[in-house]
């Protein structure tokens, strides 16, 4: 991996200016940033290569189709390839998991059960809420006390029986909770559950082949690694893959189309309809490849560093608690501040030239199992330094020093 | 609270958030043998402080900063300013030259340097100002006085 | 100078005047907190879904009454800063008839740095608090016809 200033050169955003004071981005559990190559890749699609895939004879569409089908290619080897999965473009890892969901319905029955962590973002939430809604199985929420998921109720429920689904993230996107996948997905599949991983925190992370962990379903957003918004990917099994109903009918997923009825084409196109996200796609597989070559295990380990450091001294404020402590952390960290409210402290430290997030991280009952409503979030890439770190801290001390006049007063 | 109170809750605000003019010049003096980068940083400071401006305050021009200072100190309420303190008399001056003026002689007295009006003159910009107080404070060797 | 003979915009004015003097956003935020002190806590008792104004990520409260003709409000927030530019709205509107209520354009937001402190969504979080007490306004009027 080559040194952190070449790197920063390679993303453009970073080196401007906010109030005054350089921009230090430390929101990346929101979105990451695009390197110059994969700007360039998009730029170059749509300058030479535009035009609709699959469509066409005309050499455009060939060019374009190839691209497409090129980096469905790229991004299947990059999760670890291997004859017996398929990569699905979608949208991001929500559009990934609604589409696994939805799929999935015809397959539960009353009194089957479904597994999803405390700690999951409403993304992987939801869609498991309605879908035993609908089909009358039974929503199992696993307690992850202090931020460790608990490892002896999950193989308690799994052993009762009839557990169809676990839906699990990888790291999760507010206490930065690195899930047992390997350790939790095993029992899971001995049960006859099918196992899915909400892996658009923990894609940077881990550098392990998918199907190592032991998914059927792994889902993950692009702009989550150096991609663009609005392309996300659902790789699945083969067989996974084809018991799931598609959610979204039309052209392009089809086979011979009647007036009254239609054939499904095979995978992927069965479960992908519509024009697809192909320039998305083809940036995606651009920033994947971007990644590859810095070294995927470098970049993993520097962002572990940065966040263990982010942590050390963020441990040292008094009046600052970092929610969970879980065995191995990853990501993000997120914290509360006594007397001051997240959105205040946001708002002051924003004016300091620091990105962090603050709110409910669309992790509402995550949140509510540490006793609060609201949080600020700090999540470092591999781009950003251990000053842009002590920056930050600084920035939160003297936030915090300024409110707390005010709590005295008030 | 009262529109009078919030003024003077403006005033002691701007009042509190500048550097001290004097403890800038302070430094300088320190520094007998400091560089012209280091006594361009802190003369800056100093003539911010002065105008009542704030500290990232990018502009060079001399007069154009008096003036900017002039449109902040003519807003406020007379007598909120008469409670700042003292030690910035600027305040009171109500012509852009005038304050250029007076804060050409309160640098020569600040920072003890001799006195060399023609040359002090000539000055137009912070930048300037700061290469005549190097050259003031190298006792103008090689310069006609 | 009596407050209430100013109508809402002038008084309005005198705010939009300090912020923007104070340029400095923490100068600003110290600003706002200072005025928000006097404002009272609506305590959790009271703090009920009927007057949440709904959009906003910080919770914010309402209550508004109408007595002798006269419109009583008062608002709160958890967070500090929206405390503050919520005390503006209650300095503004409270103890005003409805008539002036219900003619009333805030401007004190968007004509401030304060439009770009709060990001879109808490911006009409905020508008519609002032559209709240409007309505409101425009009921009492209606009821008196």
């Amino acid at each position: 991996m080559p040194d952190i200033e070449t790197i920063r050169k390679d993303f453009p955003i970073l080196s401007q200016q906010v109030y005054d004071r350089p921009l230090i981005y430390l929101d990346n559990a929101a979105t990451t940033q695009m390197p110059e190559t994969v700007l360039r890749r998009l730029e170059e699609h749509y300058r030479k290569d535009n035009a609709n895939v699959h469509r066409g004879i005309h050499i455009l569409s060939e060019r374009s189709t190839e691209s497409y089908e090129k980096a469905r290619d790229t991004v299947h080897g990059f999760l670890g390839g291997g004859a017996g999965s398929e990569v699905i473009f979608t949208s991001g890892t929500t559009d990934s998991i609604n589409l696994a969901a939805f799929g999935l319905a015809h397959t539960l029955s009353p009194g089957d059960r479904v597994i999803v962590s405390v700690l999951e973002h409403h993304a992987n939430l939801l869609p498991w809420q309605r879908l035993c809604a609908v089909s009358g199985a039974e929503l199992l929420v696993l307690p992850c006390p202090d931020g460790e998921p608990d490892l002896t109720q999950y193989e308690q429920w799994l052993s009762e029986g009839r557990v169809r689904i676990v839906a699990l993230t990888q790291v999760s996107n507010l206490t930065g909770t690195v899930f047992p996948l390997r350790k939790m997905s095993r029992p899971a599949r001995e049960a006859g559950a099918l196992f899915l991983a909400d892996g658009a925190q923990g894609l940077r992370h881990e550098t392990a082949p998918v199907e190592e962990l032991g998914c059927d379903f792994y889902c993950f957003s692009g702009h989550k690694v150096l991609g663009p918004t609005g392309i996300g990917v659902l790789w699945g099994k083969k067989e996974a893959l084809e018991l799931l109903e598609p959610l979204r009918l039309g052209g392009g997923m089809v086979d011979v189309v009647q007036e009254q009825s239609y054939t499904a084409a095979g995978l992927p196109a069965r479960l992908e309809a519509g024009t697809p996200n192909y320039s998305g796609a083809i940036a995606l597989a651009a920033a994947l490849e971007y990644l590859t070559s810095l070294n995927r295990k470098q970049v993993s380990d520097r962002e572990d560093e940065l966040l263990r450091y982010a942590e050390k001294q963020l441990s040292g404020i008094p009046g600052l608690h970092i929610l969970g402590k879980p065995q191995e952390r990853a990501g993000a960290l997120s914290f509360t501040l006594d007397d001051v409210h997240p959105f205040d402290a946001a708002s002051v430290v924003d004016k300091f030239g620091i990105a962090l997030r603050s709110g409910t991280h669309c992790a509402q009952p995550a949140l509510a199992s540490f006793g609060v409503s609201a949080a600020l979030r700090l999540s470092p890439a591999f781009y950003n330094t251990f000053e842009e770190i002590d920056e930050a801290v600084k920035a939160i001390v003297r936030t915090k020093e300024m409110f707390q006049k005010w709590t005295k007063k008030s | 609270m009262e529109i009078g109170e919030r003024r003077k809750l403006v005033a002691r605000l701007l009042a509190a958030s500048k550097k001290e003019p004097l403890a800038e010049a302070e430094v300088i003096n320190s520094e007998p043998d400091a560089s012209f980068i280091f006594v361009e940083e802190h003369l800056r400071q100093y003539v911010l402080a002065k105008y009542m401006l704030p500290p990232d305050c990018k502009k060079d021009n001399i007069l154009a900063l008096a003036r900017l200072s002039l449109e902040i100190t003519l807003q406020l309420d007379e007598n909120a300013l008469r409670e700042l303190d003292q030690a910035t008399p600027c305040n009171h001056a109500k012509s852009e030259t005038t304050k250029k003026v007076l804060l050409l002689y309160a640098v020569q007295r600040d920072l003890h340097l001799p006195e060399n009006p023609a040359q002090l003159s000539k000055v137009k910009t912070v930048t300037e100002l700061a290469q005549y107080v190097c050259e003031a404070r190298r006792g103008f060797t090689g310069k006609n006085s | 100078m009596d407050e209430k003979e100013l109508s809402i915009a002038e008084y309005e004015q005198t705010f939009i005047d300090d912020l923007n003097e104070l340029e400095d956003w923490f100068l600003q935020y110290e600003y706002l907190l200072q005025i928000s002190a006097d404002l009272p806590r609506i305590p959790s008792e009271r703090r009920k879904e009927e007057n949440r104004v709904q959009g906003c990520q910080s919770g914010v409260w309402l209550e508004m009454a109408y007595t002798d003709g006269r419109i009583r409000v008062t608002a709160d927030s958890e967070a500090l800063i929206i405390r503050g530019i919520l005390s503006i709205a209650v300095d503004l509107l409270d103890g005003r008839t409805p008539e002036e209520i219900v003619s009333y354009s805030p401007r004190y937001i968007s004509e401030t740095n304060i439009k770009k402190q709060i990001s879109t969504d808490r911006f009409n979080g905020l508008s519609s608090v002032v559209d709240t007490v409007k309505q409101f306004a425009a009921g009492a009027i209606r009821r008196e016809d």
